[in-house]
């Protein structure tokens, strides 16, 4: 009995937890290097021993208190930034992917994948032109000039439309033609079907969009970068790189502690977001 | 407010939406009205603004006596460097009446990012750099030659020639690197004089790895093995006034003597098949004896109780690395040049900012006089200065560019052994030489132009 | 009249008047590219939100002004640098090369070097005059000039009578400067020169607040003429004229840097595909590219809906807390998590090949080399690929998943179908329609993903014997930047952007290609 109750559990279950561990070994067997060597007192991410030799704080108190590294600024502008960026971002996307999804017009599909292939041009000179674009914008509107978060920001929606408004214009197709149809005859606007119906619907995809333009926006250093250039106002990418890298040399320490400190916010932000992106959808929301 | 009340008003009765037409008339006029009730004024000052920047001008014949803003220097540097100065520029700055605004820079993207923002009107006056940028920065036009005479006798000629291009000086010099010889010092003495002695003091130390030097498994560092090849009159350009880019001397008799004997010792387990992460968790963890690269390491290396020799020579020659030299440089797109060379000259040169840097980013110092101070100080620095005074500074040329792929690629097929034949071009490599004789021959394809 | 209509209205107005309010300022600091841009985007927005026509633009158009300004502005920068010589020594405009070349100045091989005491006096109409300290003959006064000038003004006279005992003794009527008083002067002082002959002139090259301040001499000619109705500059030191050709100016055959920004047509296009050195290993790094980039996707695809898939169970346990682990990898900064792969990768102590050595045992085979041969190397790139790439396409599965309506499967359930056939035949279909523009986004992405390259592998290792220094992981776009940054003599951007022209033509074929298929997928399962 025990054994075949066994066999069920694995069929069932079992199975899917020894897949998963051994992938969770896989995905996390590097970081555990990154977490080590950010107690390590002499930290190098090549090392052959996972335990370091002797063990410190040091890393983690040069960046909560040292006066010449503001490391909670730069970890407050970061989140600002990339939240920031990334709800307009996912705003603009659905915006885009409404029309796409519920209005008839001639040409949509291959505006669409207009839209698509123009974010896949490999710009050589992209952040050329942009530097220059920006020393024009901060002569005309300082406001959003070079040095402001509000001109990074607005870089950063850049790539809002196309491949964002695809996903989330395939997930609104399998929502259902007929609510939006009797919203319209209780007298509901465009835009209130949009708001009160289909992007609601939409939410766990919406929500996977917020995280993974979060986390790309979040890792940026090239564009934020040039943009940057007051200490107080960096991120926390281009602190970490200006300050704590160096031509050969890196405090790879500082480094490890850093991405730590980044990195745990976003795994503990996803498990509190899992629900809403797997909690399943409304009964009888989707067309079947 | 008014004027805002009835505009709303006309739009809540909504008479003008008859038609199409009014409608895109009654708004258009709207428009132009809000748009000159807000944005008539700063219009207005626009236009004034260059009233304003002359306006000096005017005033001197009336007696001054409001002073005219300060000047404002602006300087790029990288962070150490940043945080040197900081609490040393308001002395300047009250002694001379300007305004110094340090930019906190990523040192490697000064270069992209001055020649870019000068021509466009919106780069620095100032800005710290590396010498072998000055090749690029003068034929783009992007720096000035300044006039290193009144500082000239406390610098050391490596650094004056290293900021020499096309026969002018390009920047005040401020530090220099070289690599040395780091070793373990509860293993062994010290590092041998001649590379023929480092596999016995290896044997008799018993450690797992003898020289860790970057450039090897499978990462290319032409920089760090220069010594290998260009020690014993091999070289990258000839030296004649500058460097002579249609002169290359990878592929002479002597590198590639010079290169064979590498060959051989990798072959003797001399130098360790590892890339600068490689050899430096290998020296970290006590398995090679001897880790070979420059002073920015010195905190990585104090993993172990370690010390720094010299580079061991080849036979009589001793090891000539790279060196490096940083300097402050002016932009050709500074509207105050005058300024920014005498902040240059008055100010950083001084033998006191000199120290504070050193003490902030300890690189070799520049100036004899801060390198008196640090040299009874610190055994180490002296010993990488020892090193560095053997050494030549990377050609600056901008030609060095065709340069780092071909001679950094050769070097690691040495110190990999990864030797064979290309089926597609028939070319084989099956030895030093045959690399070297390659890589020259890439570079001097390059440089012509093909 | 609708709330909403009064809100649009309000809405143009205010961004018109803001673009009213931007136009002459556009102007002024002559920016010419904003200025086009402003002029397009309220020409849009104008016609989109006026008219009642256009309703579809209205919901595409805030996202597309950013998409025009960020990434369709960049993009023909970019082609338009490919049609120009832009390279180390022309990246500057024509006039700024004569505004450089003409203000530079030569001091005559017998006067190199002399360096002297300069004070700084002010009369009382504030001009400038110089105080020249060379030697004891020669204390030299005079009116300083600008360059103009230089030719109309008197020379200088010897008054020692203005040093006694080191002291300076300004004559009645003049003000002694102080250093803080030049440097507040300095952007007027810089310009002028104090005319000592014929020939020569004295010039102010260094302010001292702490000392004197410290003069130079110099010819009294610039060292370069601009003549622009023979559009040649002429060399005054050694009387030289020297022509302007194509982007330089050329002195007895030499050129003089800098030289300037010229259109070129077609020529980088030309290069690129004749030069028979570039051609052979491009051939070979095409290939690798595609190779590359297909694997990788695939891998990362397979094993992001793999793992989707096996935590998309109801009741699972530590659900949340597996999906929370496989998304770390992307949390990690990728020039963090490279480096310690370089350090599992390495063939004497990394992790992998000692948890391989059993294997290696068995097998009686050397342990891998990693990233020292072809082999390894690219396998390696693939493999911290997948690693990096997996949390993206296993949050994106994750999220499509949801939108597979269950009621389809559970009738698929019904009719007798396995799980593994109605998956292949409902849910894997299904995804494919919303999901396979992101797999050729990706496509696209790590067809030019630079940086996973630059950072493990460096490119290499070396391609033995080739032409050009070409590594075997070396995928078109680092490829491109190796030939960028070693054209002969420093950057040539301009062939670089040729090859980002090439890479996007290649991309655009693939994509085509594979939006055929898609629009095939949604014809069959969606909705359109």
């Amino acid at each position: 009995m025990e054994i075949s109750k066994f066999n069920n559990w694995f069929k069932e279950f079992g199975w899917r937890h020894l897949v998963a561990l051994i992938f969770v070994v896989f995905a996390i067997y590097p970081i555990l290097y990154v977490l080590t060597n950010s107690f390590a007192d002499f930290a190098n991410l090549t090392n052959s021993k996972l335990i370091p030799d002797s063990l410190t704080l040091k890393h983690y108190k040069l960046l909560s208190g040292n006066p010449l590294v503001p490391y909670s600024d730069w970890l407050y502008n970061t989140y600002k930034i990339s939240i920031i960026a990334a709800f307009f971002n996912v705003f603009l996307g659905t915006l885009a992917a409404y029309a796409f999804s519920r209005l008839q017009f001639k040409g949509r599909r291959a505006s669409l994948l207009t839209l698509v292939i123009v974010q896949m041009f490999p710009s050589f000179l992209a952040f050329v032109a942009i530097y220059l674009l920006f020393f024009q914008i901060s002569d005309v509107i300082p406001i959003m000039g070079l040095g402001t978060h509000f001109g990074l920001i607005l870089v950063y929606l850049g790539g809002s439309i196309g491949f964002n408004s695809w996903l989330i214009k395939g997930f609104m197709d399998t929502i259902s033609p007929s609510l939006d149809e009797a919203a319209k005859v209780d007298g509901a606007s465009e835009f209130q079907i949009f708001s009160k119906i289909i992007a609601p619907l939409t939410r766990p995809i919406l929500i996977v969009i917020f995280v993974i333009t979060f986390i790309g926006i979040y890792s940026d250093y090239i564009l934020a970068a040039i943009f940057l250039k007051d200490k107080n106002l960096w991120t926390v990418a281009v602190g970490i790189n200006t300050v704590f890298v160096d031509d050969f040399n890196a405090d790879w320490g500082v480094i490890a502690a850093s991405s730590v400190i980044a990195a745990t916010p976003i795994a503990m932000l996803f498990i509190f977001f899992q629900k809403q992106i797997t909690g399943g959808l409304t009964a009888g929301s989707v067309k079947g | 407010m008014t004027f805002i009340k009835n505009v709303c008003m006309y739009i809540q009765k909504g008479e003008y939406m008859k038609n199409n037409k009014s409608r895109f008339i009654v708004i258009l006029l709207m428009l132009s009205m809000v748009a000159v009730a807000c944005g008539g004024d700063t219009a207005e000052e626009v236009v004034e603004t260059p009233e304003v920047t002359e306006a000096p001008q005017e005033t001197l014949a009336a007696p001054a006596t409001t002073a005219p803003p300060p000047e404002v220097i602006v300087v790029w540097a990288e962070e150490k460097v940043a945080t040197a100065l900081d609490p040393l520029v308001g002395a300047y700055e009250a002694a001379a009446g300007v305004d110094v605004e340090v930019v906190v820079y990523d040192f490697g993207a000064i270069r992209t990012d001055v020649q870019t923002a000068g021509p466009a009107g919106e780069g620095p006056d100032v800005f710290l750099g590396a010498h072998d940028w000055v090749g690029e920065l003068a034929a783009n036009g992007v720096i000035q030659p300044i006039n290193l005479s009144s500082v000239s006798a406390d610098l050391f000629e490596v650094g004056i020639n290293a900021f020499s291009y096309d026969g002018m000086s390009y920047g005040f010099p401020y530090a220099t690197e070289a690599i040395a010889m780091y070793y373990n010092a509860d293993l062994t003495d010290g590092v041998p004089a001649s590379w023929d002695d480092v596999k016995a003091a290896c044997d008799a130390a018993g450690t797992e790895l003898c020289v860790g030097a970057p450039g090897g498994g499978g990462g290319a560092d032409a920089y760090h093995n220069h010594p290998f090849v260009a020690s014993a009159g091999g070289y990258v350009f000839k030296i004649s006034g500058g460097f002579d880019p249609n002169d290359v001397g990878l592929d002479n008799a002597n590198a590639l003597v010079s290169a064979e004997y590498l060959d051989s010792l990798v072959k003797d387990g001399v130098v360790a098949s590892t890339d600068y992460s490689g050899s430096m968790s290998a020296f970290q963890e006590g398995r090679s004896l001897f880790w070979m690269t420059g002073p920015w390491a010195r905190n990585d290396a104090s993993a172990v109780n370690y010390n720094v020799g010299l580079i061991p020579a080849f036979g009589d020659s001793p090891a000539t690395p790279f060196v490096g030299v940083r300097g402050a440089m002016v932009s050709s797109f500074s509207e105050k040049k005058l300024l920014a060379e005498s902040f240059i000259l008055d100010f950083f040169a001084t033998v006191e900012v000199q120290e504070a840097m050193y003490n902030s980013d300890p690189r070799l110092p520049a100036t004899k006089s801060l390198f008196a101070i640090v040299e009874a100080a610190d055994p180490v620095a002296a010993a990488f200065a020892a090193s560095a005074s053997n050494g030549i500074p990377m050609p600056n040329i901008p030609e060095m560019g065709s340069v780092w792929g071909p001679f950094g690629d050769a070097l690691l097929i040495i110190r990999d052994q990864a030797y064979g034949t290309n089926e597609e071009t028939g070319v084989t490599v099956n030895s030093a030489t045959d690399a070297m004789k390659l890589a020259a021959e890439q570079i001097r394809t390059a440089i012509a132009g093909g | 009249m609708k709330k909403s209509t009064v809100f649009r209205y309000l809405f143009l107005a205010i961004f018109n008047s803001f673009v009213v309010y931007s136009i002459p300022l556009t102007i002024t600091f002559e920016s010419w590219f904003l200025l086009s841009l402003i002029l397009l985007i309220s020409l849009l927005v104008n016609i989109v939100y006026f008219s009642d026509r256009f309703l579809p633009m209205k919901w595409i158009l805030p996202g597309m002004i950013f998409l025009i300004s960020f990434v369709v502005f960049p993009a023909v920068y970019n082609t338009f640098v490919s049609f120009t010589n832009w390279s180390t020594g022309h990246i500057l405009t024509k006039s700024q090369v004569v505004n450089i070349l003409e203000s530079r100045t030569f001091t005559p091989e017998d006067q190199q070097g002399i360096e002297f005491d300069l004070y700084v006096f002010q009369d009382t109409n504030l001009e400038f005059y110089y105080l020249a300290d060379i030697d004891d003959q020669n204390i030299l006064f005079g009116k300083a000039v600008t360059f103009e000038n230089i030719n109309d003004s008197n020379f200088a006279v010897h008054e020692p009578s203005l040093i006694q005992n080191g002291d300076i003794i300004p004559p009645s009527g003049f003000n002694l400067l102080t250093g803080k008083d030049q440097i507040a002067n300095s952007t007027t002082l810089q310009e002028l020169s104090l005319v000592i002959d014929e020939n020569t002139r004295a010039q102010l090259f260094k302010i001292s607040v702490f000392g004197a301040s410290t003069g130079l001499l110099s010819s009294t000619s610039q060292l370069y003429t601009f003549d622009e109705s023979s559009d040649s500059i002429t060399n005054n030191s050694t009387n030289t004229i020297c022509m302007a050709e194509v982007d330089n100016f050329v002195c007895d055959g030499e050129e003089i840097d800098p030289g300037w920004r010229v259109f070129v047509g077609f020529d980088n296009y030309q290069k690129l595909f004749s030069n028979q050195r570039i051609r052979g290993p491009l051939s070979l790094v095409t290939k690798w590219t595609f190779q590359f980039a297909f694997v990788t996707v695939l891998l990362a695809f397979s094993v992001g809906l793999f793992l989707s898939l096996v935590l998309n169970k109801e009741n699972l346990k530590f659900q949340r807390i597996y999906r929370a682990i496989f998304i770390l990898p992307y949390a990690i900064p990728a020039f963090v998590s490279v480096l310690v792969w370089k350090g599992l990768l390495n063939p004497d102590y990394g992790v992998i090949n000692t948890w391989l050595s059993p294997l290696y045992e068995m097998l009686e085979i050397e342990p891998i080399q990693w990233l020292k041969t072809k082999e390894s190397a690219r396998s390696a790139v693939l493999l911290v690929n997948t690693w990096l790439g997996f949390p993206y396409m296993f949050l994106i599965t994750t999220g499509a998943l949801q939108s597979i309506p269950k009621n389809l499967i559970e009738a698929a359930r019904v009719d007798g179908a396995s799980s593994l056939q109605t998956f292949w035949r409902i849910v894997f279909p299904l995804l494919m329609v919303s999901i396979s523009p992101l797999l050729i986004g990706s496509f696209a992405f790590n067809f030019n993903n630079f940086t996973l390259i630059f950072l493990l592998s460096g490119g290499g290792p070396p391609v033995i014997g080739s032409e050009v220094a070409v590594g075997w992981t070396d995928i078109l776009i680092s490829f491109s930047y190796k030939l960028a940054i070693s054209g002969g003599r420093g950057n040539l951007f301009g062939l670089a952007s040729t090859v980002s022209i090439i890479i996007f033509a290649l991309v655009l074929l693939i994509s085509a290609i594979s939006f055929r298929y898609t629009k095939r997928l949604e014809r069959i399962y969606g909705n359109i």
